[in-house]
C-alpha cells in the first residue's frame, strides 16, 4: 500500500448476503483508492452496491451480509501501520476503535439518522466521550459548541440542548455531520448526503463538506447517484455497475473522456440546462439484472449498445487507458493491462 | 412541560364527569327507594310512614333530577357513599377495606409483568430467531391462550395441595397483619394475574424492538463505535419502551377485570370479590361505587401513563410548539 500518499485502498472487495436459501452477490470485485485529502466519488444506479462497499469498510454490514475475499487496508497517517478492516470482527474493539474516530460515516437520510429522545449535544457528545476517555464536560461541550458554529447551525449554545425534531432537515444534516466531525477522523464516508434534502440546501451541504475537506485535511469518499454532485464536489470517480467498478479516474478523465459503454450512457442521460425542450434524454434499455444471478461475462453486455461477440467470452480485464484511468471493458483491449 | 401536565390532569375532569353521571343514572334506574341506599338501615326501621315522607322532602328526593345529581356529587365529594344494602355497612367502609387489597394485588402484577415482559421480550429480539426467542414465544403463546383462572386452579393444586408452599386463599393469618407476612398469600394470584399480561407485553416489547433496532439511528450509534450492549440499552430500549409504556397502561384496565376472576379463585377479599359478590347479591349501589372506584383508577393510570411517555419522549414533551 501506498501510505504515503493514499489513506485507503480496497483490493478485490466482496460482500455477499444470505436472503432466505439465495446468495445475493452485492460486491463482486471492488478496487478503489482514496487519496490523503482528496475526495472520491462513488456513482452508479441504485443496488449497484456503493453502499454495500461504503458499509463493508466499517463493518457496519447487517446481520446476514459477510465480506467474502479481498481487502480493505486503511492508514490514518502516514507513518501510522496499515490496518486491514477486512479482517476485524464486525463487533470487536480493534473496529470500534476506527469507527467515529479514525473513519465517520453519514448516511442518507437525516431525518432518521439521529435519536429522537435524545438532545443532539449528547448524540455529538457520546462519539466524544467513547474515544477520548479523559475529557471533562466542560471541555467537550465547548468543544461542541464551536463545532456546531463552525458548521452554521446559528446560536449553537442554545441548539446544543435541543431535541432532533426541533431542527430542519438540512440542519439535521449538519448535526450529522457534527457528529462524524468532532473527533477529527481522517476519513469521512458520506452515503448519499444530500438525496434526501432540497436542492438549495444540497448546495449548502456540498460547499461545507468541501471546505471541511481544506479546514481538517479529511479525505472523503462520497456516494452518489448524482453525476451533477460527483461534477461539483469530487477529485476521483469511481463508476459502478452490478457489484464491480466499471471505469475510475479522474473527474477530468471521466467526464472529458469517458471510456466505458455505461459512463457513456449516464452522462448521456444526464439533463443539461439550455438543451432543446424537444430532445428526448438518453436512457439506458433494460434494467439492471438480479444480483443473485451469477454471471460469466461482462455484467453490463445485456445492455450494451457496443456488445459483441467478444464480451460473451468472459469478464474484461481492466485496462489502464491513460494514467490512472481504469476502464473494465474490451474497447480498450490492447490498452496496458492492469492487475 | 408543566403545561401539558396540567392540560392531561384537567381533561380528566369531563371524563369524570360522565362516568360519575352514568353511574348516577344508573343507580336511579334502580327499582328500590333511594332512602335505603341513603340512609342507615337501623334508623330507617324505626321510622313511620308519616316521617319518611318528610325526610324524603328534607333529603330532596322530591327535587328535579339534575339537582339530585349534583347534591348526590357533593355528598360524594365529602366521601358520603351511602350504604350496602344487604348488610348496612357505609360503602365508603367497605370500599376502604376492600381497595388496597386489591391495589397491592394489582400493583405486583404489573410491576411482575413489566420486569418480566420487557426482559424476556428484548431478549428475544437480540437473539431472534435463536432457542431463547423460540421457547420465549411458545411461553407467551401459552401465556396467552391459557385463561388466568385455569392457572389459579393449577397453581392452588401443586404448589397449596400438593406442596403446601403456599396459601391457597385468603389475604392474611390472624395476628400477622404486615405486608411481608401477607406476601405468601399475594403471590399466586399476582403471578396468576401477571402470567398473561407478560405474554402480551413479551410480544409487544419484541416487536417494538425490532423496529427499533433497525432504525437508522442506531447505525449511526454504531458507525461512532458504541459498544453493541450500550446500544442496545442507549437506543433501543429508550425507544422501543415507549409503545411497551403505552400498552401497559391501557392494559391495566385489563387487570381490573382480571381481578374479579383471580380473586374469586383465590377467595381473596379484594374489590373484584367485592364487586361479584355485590352483583350476586342485587347490591347494586355497592356495586356501583366500586365500578366508580375502578373507572376513577382507569382515569388516573392514564394520567400517570401520559406523564410516563412525556418522559420518555421529547416530542411529546413538547408538542407541537417545539416544532421548527
Amino acid at each position: 500500500m501506498d501510505v504515503k500518499n493514499n489513506i485507503l485502498e480496497i483490493e478485490h472487495l466482496q460482500t455477499q448476503f444470505r436472503v432466505g436459501r439465495k446468495k445475493v452477490y452485492a460486491v463482486n470485485d471492488v478496487s478503489l483508492t482514496v487519496k490523503r485529502g482528496h475526495t472520491l466519488g462513488i456513482v452508479g444506479e441504485s443496488g449497484c452496491g456503493k453502499s454495500v462497499t461504503a458499509h463493508s469498510i466499517l463493518q457496519l454490514l447487517p446481520q446476514n451480509g459477510a465480506i467474502t475475499g479481498g481487502s480493505i487496508l486503511f492508514a490514518p497517517d502516514a507513518d501510522s501501520p496499515v490496518m486491514e478492516l477486512q479482517k476485524m470482527k464486525r463487533t470487536g474493539k480493534e473496529i470500534r476503535a476506527v469507527r467515529g474516530q479514525k473513519i465517520a460515516m453519514i448516511f442518507q437520510d437525516p431525518l432518521s439518522s439521529l435519536n429522537p429522545v435524545y438532545t443532539i449535544g449528547y448524540q455529538i457528545m457520546e462519539n466524544l466521550k467513547l474515544h477520548e476517555k479523559g475529557i471533562s464536560k466542560e471541555e467537550a461541550k465547548a468543544r461542541i459548541i464551536d463545532l456546531l458554529g463552525k458548521l452554521g447551525i446559528p446560536e449553537p449554545a442554545q441548539r446544543y440542548n435541543e431535541y432532533p425534531h426541533q431542527f430542519s432537515g438540512g440542519m439535521k444534516q449538519r448535526v450529522m455531520i457534527a457528529i462524524a466531525m468532532i473527533c477529527n477522523p481522517g476519513l469521512l464516508i458520506a452515503d448519499e448526503p444530500t438525496t434526501a434534502l432540497d436542492v438549495t440546501i444540497q448546495a449548502q451541504i456540498l460547499r461545507l463538506m468541501k471546505q471541511l475537506k481544506e479546514d481538517f485535511g479529511t479525505s472523503i469518499i462520497l456516494i452518489t447517484h448524482n453525476m451533477g454532485i460527483v461534477a461539483e464536489a469530487c477529485d476521483e470517480v469511481a463508476v459502478m455497475y452490478m457489484g464491480r467498478v466499471v471505469e475510475s479516474g479522474t473527474k477530468r478523465q471521466i467526464f472529458a473522456n469517458p471510456q466505458h459503454p455505461y459512463t457513456c450512457a449516464l452522462l448521456r442521460s444526464v439533463p443539461v440546462p439550455g438543451m432543446p425542450e424537444d430532445k428526448e434524454l438518453d436512457s439506458i434499455p433494460g434494467s439492471t439484472p438480479d444480483a443473485s444471478i451469477r454471471f460469466d461475462h461482462c455484467e453490463f453486455q445485456p445492455r450494451c449498445e457496443h456488445a459483441c461477440g467478444r464480451c460473451m467470452d468472459g469478464f474484461p480485464p481492466v485496462y489502464e487507458c491513460e494514467p490512472g484511468h481504469m476502464v473494465r471493458c474490451f474497447v480498450k483491449e490492447g490498452a496496458r493491462q492492469h492487475d | 412541560m408543566t403545561q401539558y401536565f396540567i392540560k392531561r390532569f384537567l381533561s380528566m375532569i369531563p371524563k369524570l364527569l360522565i362516568i360519575t353521571m352514568l353511574i348516577y343514572f344508573g343507580m336511579e334506574l334502580i327499582p328500590i327507594d333511594p332512602l335505603t341506599r341513603m340512609m342507615d338501615p337501623d334508623t330507617l326501621s324505626s321510622m313511620s310512614e308519616a316521617q319518611l315522607e318528610e325526610l324524603r322532602e328534607a333529603k330532596g328526593l322530591n327535587d328535579p333530577v339534575v339537582v339530585r345529581y349534583f347534591r348526590w356529587l357533593g355528598d360524594l365529594l365529602h366521601g358520603e357513599l351511602g350504604y350496602s344494602l344487604t348488610t348496612g355497612t357505609p360503602i365508603s367502609k367497605l370500599l376502604a377495606a376492600r381497595f388496597p387489597a386489591t391495589l397491592e394485588l394489582c400493583g405486583i402484577a404489573i410491576i411482575l409483568a413489566g420486569i418480566f415482559g420487557i426482559l424476556m421480550g428484548s431478549q428475544s429480539a437480540r437473539h431472534k430467531n435463536t432457542l431463547v426467542d423460540y421457547g420465549n414465544t411458545v411461553l407467551g403463546l401459552v401465556g396467552t391462550s391459557v385463561p388466568e383462572f385455569f392457572f389459579g386452579m393449577c397453581f392452588i393444586m401443586l404448589f397449596s395441595m400438593r406442596l403446601g408452599w403456599l396459601p391457597s386463599g385468603g389475604r392474611m393469618t390472624i395476628g400477622k397483619t404486615a405486608f411481608f407476612d401477607r406476601i405468601e398469600y399475594m403471590i399466586m394470584p399476582s403471578v396468576c394475574m401477571a402470567i398473561g399480561l407478560i405474554a402480551y407485553l413479551m410480544r409487544v416489547t419484541r416487536n417494538s424492538m425490532l423496529d427499533v433496532m433497525h432504525k437508522d439511528y442506531v447505525k449511526t450509534a454504531r458507525a461512532k463505535g458504541e459498544k453493541e450492549g450500550q446500544i442496545f440499552v442507549k437506543h433501543c430500549f429508550r425507544n422501543g419502551c415507549t409503545p411497551v409504556v403505552l400498552v401497559l397502561i391501557g392494559r391495566i384496565s385489563m387487570l381490573v377485570s382480571g381481578t374479579t376472576i383471580i380473586e374469586t379463585v383465590f377467595n381473596y377479599p379484594g374489590m373484584g370479590m367485592l364487586l361479584v359478590n355485590s352483583i350476586t347479591e342485587k347490591d347494586l349501589p355497592v356495586a356501583m361505587m366500586t365500578l366508580l372506584l375502578c373507572a376513577i383508577m382507569v382515569l388516573i393510570t392514564s394520567f400517570l401513563g401520559d406523564v410516563a411517555i412525556a418522559f420518555l419522549d421529547p416530542r411529546v414533551r413538547f408538542g407541537k410548539e417545539g416544532q421548527s
